[in-house]
């Protein structure tokens, strides 16, 4: 035991078995006090709190063994006690036993052994169930301190507006919570215990089924909620740590979270009506105004400006005027057509609602397409549109339509914004650098008025027209550049705007050699 | 005498047609009209015209019953059906491709296109 000496009390009436006993027990390293009787004893034990086992003798005047030790009791005195009896008093010892002694020994010739071996015993036992005490005391903390986690964890559980779900490695449900209770139409006693095959809708499959292969999780997937509305879930592995095991993390469950959208899905819809709508109510009063205004043209030109008789000077000048104004009423009668059609392209290519149609396509026919489209304005304008394209160009995955919409885009804009010189379309083979990887480069070079540094990356922003709006006439939607970028940066390529020589400006697009990688969703993490 | 059917519920719409398709009917064209798709469906199904100027938007009826009315039950294939739609969306282009439609022409329309369009219709 310890290195401090355990104190043992000796009780006994007879002065001749006290020190009999202290003897023996000092022979065995114990240091020991003596008693005469249960009062005295009892008094000591009170004194002193050093006292760690009792050896008492049962029948003593005053205060007998068996009363000493219910007094110890009632005090709240936990001291092993060993009783001391006669041979002839066997029924007595049982007595003290029930009474709480730890253990005891009979009087007769063997106590010399038998008292040694019993305390040392006693005070073993009595560490034990001290030890025990102690354990159960820490267990009663633990589980105190679980419970207010779990009562905490409850709470927040039961009360959350996401339905929660979690199954174990075989896939039947463990745990729900009343929000995923009330979306999915169903009680907790229908849902609790079952495999998730057999009472979760179908559209969940995929964030259950794919146990164990954590590749595929966390997924995602949408379904149908009690009452209509539509809810996004998300499944995870729930992983066991095996730190102290040292082995890898082991997948206990599954965990589903559904999140009713319903209101988001709606605000989506209402924002597709609207721009439906808008753009149907846009285009019903100027399909009427441009169409009429054509119409007045044709009749102005065709029967009324031919009959006019007395062509003098002034009439001509008017009739001048009067074609010139229609004129501008059908070219900003077009533009606002674009701008509608561009605000709608890009508010679906923004929102991911463009289907692209991904195909091999060589640039150099992109570009022949696309010159062949714009070619007419440039010779109206009298502006040569020279290309350099080499024969030998990789062939490329992209979606040719919308491709081409960024090659006329660019020249159109090199021609709206050069008045004489040259525009040049280059493409070829580009290195690492603006992409990871190689890249197809197509550049368009015009010598007209350039753009200030500051202004250049601006100008892929949307309604950021170079100039002042005021005074400079504006020559386009201002979208057609940020259509552009969206197309390009969905190829997963880059687009940007250079200082050209002699003044002028140089835009260029890269794509990307490499096809995309997977065609709907292509550019989404770009 | 070949006949072509203008449908449309705006009335301004519905003469721009008419006024594009004068000089048609100088050459002996009848252009006939209708502002919703039911009276459009029996036009079609009682004069049998050559080509159909088909608004999609309308009350009632939309173009596209009408035009899959037309293709899909009476079996009218030889009536050629031109949609016009202020929508301009992917899914109404996809649409108009299952109701049998033979064109799809987005307002504003150019009317010079709705002209030579019918003329090239007329010839056949």
């Amino acid at each position: 035991m310890s290195a401090k000496a355990i104190t043992i009390l000796v009780v006994d009436d007879d002065a001749f078995v006290r020190e009999m006993l202290a003897t023996i027990l000092e022979a065995n390293g114990y240091r020991v006090i003596t008693a005469t009787n249960g009062r005295e004893a009892l008094e000591t034990c009170r004194a002193a709190s050093e006292i760690d086992l009792i050896v008492s003798d049962v029948n003593m005047p005053e205060m007998d063994g068996i009363m000493l030790i219910k007094t110890l009791r009632e005090q709240q005195l936990d001291l092993p006690i060993i009783m001391v009896t006669s041979v002839s008093s066997i029924s007595v010892a049982v007595d003290a036993l029930s009474s709480g002694a730890i253990d005891y020994v009979l009087k007769d010739e063997g106590i010399q052994e038998t008292i040694a071996i019993t305390v040392k015993r006693a005070l073993e036992k009595h560490q034990l169930k001290l030890q025990n005490i102690q354990l159960l005391a820490d267990l009663a903390a633990k589980t105190s301190e679980q419970e207010e986690t779990l009562s905490y964890l409850t709470a927040i559980i039961n009360n959350m507006p996401d339905g929660l779900l979690v199954t174990n490695a075989q896939s039947r449900i463990t745990l729900v919570n009343p929000a995923l209770v009330t979306m999915l139409g169903r009680t907790e006693q229908e849902l609790m215990g079952q495999h998730c095959s057999q009472v979760l809708p179908e559209q969940l499959a995929p964030l259950y089924a794919g146990f164990g292969d954590d590749a595929e999780l966390p997924a995602t997937t949408q379904l149908e909620l009690k009452g209509g509305g539509t809810g996004s879930a998300v499944g995870a592995v729930i992983h066991r740590k095996q730190t102290a095991a040292k082995r890898q993390d082991e997948c206990i469950g599954n965990l589903v979270i559904v999140r009713d959208v319903t209101s988001e899905k709606e605000i989506e819809r209402m924002k597709d009506d609207f721009i439906s709508t808008v753009s149907h109510e846009l285009r019903t009063p100027l399909t009427s105004i441009i169409g009429f205004t054509r119409v007045i043209r044709k009749k102005l030109e065709e029967q009324i400006f031919p009959r006019l008789i007395d062509r003098d000077a002034r009439t001509d000048r008017t009739v001048a005027q009067v074609s010139e104004s229609i004129e501008v009423i059908i070219a900003e009668g077009e533009r606002l057509t674009d701008l509608i059609n561009d605000v709608l392209d890009l508010a679906k290519m923004e929102a991911g609602k463009i289907e692209w149609r991904y195909e091999p396509a060589t640039v150099g026919d992109l570009i022949d397409r696309a010159t062949a489209a714009i070619s007419p304005l440039y010779e109206q304008k009298g502006l040569a549109l020279r290309r350099e394209i080499p024969a030998d160009l990789p062939v490329i995955t992209c979606d040719p339509d919308r491709i081409i919409q960024v090659v006329i885009n660019l020249l159109s804009n090199a021609l709206k914004f050069t008045d004489s010189g040259t525009v040049t379309i280059r493409a070829g083979v580009s290195g690492p650098g603006r992409l990871a990887g190689e890249g197809l480069r197509v550049t368009v070079i015009d010598t007209g008025i350039g753009i200030a540094e500051e202004d250049r990356s601006r100008v892929f922003e949307k309604f950021k027209q170079v100039g002042d709006t005021l005074t400079d006439r504006p020559k386009g939607t201002g979208l057609g550049l940020p259509i552009c970028r969206q197309i390009v940066e969905y190829h997963g390529g880059v687009i940007w705007a250079e200082q050209g020589v002699e003044g002028g400006s140089i835009f260029a697009f890269e794509l990307p050699c490499s096809p995309p990688s997977d065609g709907g969703t292509a550019g989404d993490a770009r | 005498m070949p006949k072509i059917l203008v449908v449309d519920d705006e009335p301004h719409i519905r003469y721009l047609l008419e006024l594009t398709l004068e000089e048609l009917e100088e050459e002996g064209v009848e252009v006939i009209t209708a502002d919703n798709g039911q009276a459009a469906l029996e036009i079609i199904r009682d004069e049998e015209p050559a080509l159909v100027f088909l608004d999609v938007m309308m009350p009632k009826m939309s173009g596209f019953d009408v035009c899959n009315a037309v293709k899909n039950e009476l079996e009218l294939g030889d009536v050629y059906i031109v949609l016009l739609t202020a929508k301009g969306q992917e899914f109404d282009k996809q649409r108009g491709q299952e109701v049998g439609a033979d064109l799809y022409m987005t307002k504003p329309f150019n009317p010079d296109d709705v002209l030579a369009k019918a003329r090239e219709v007329l010839k056949r």
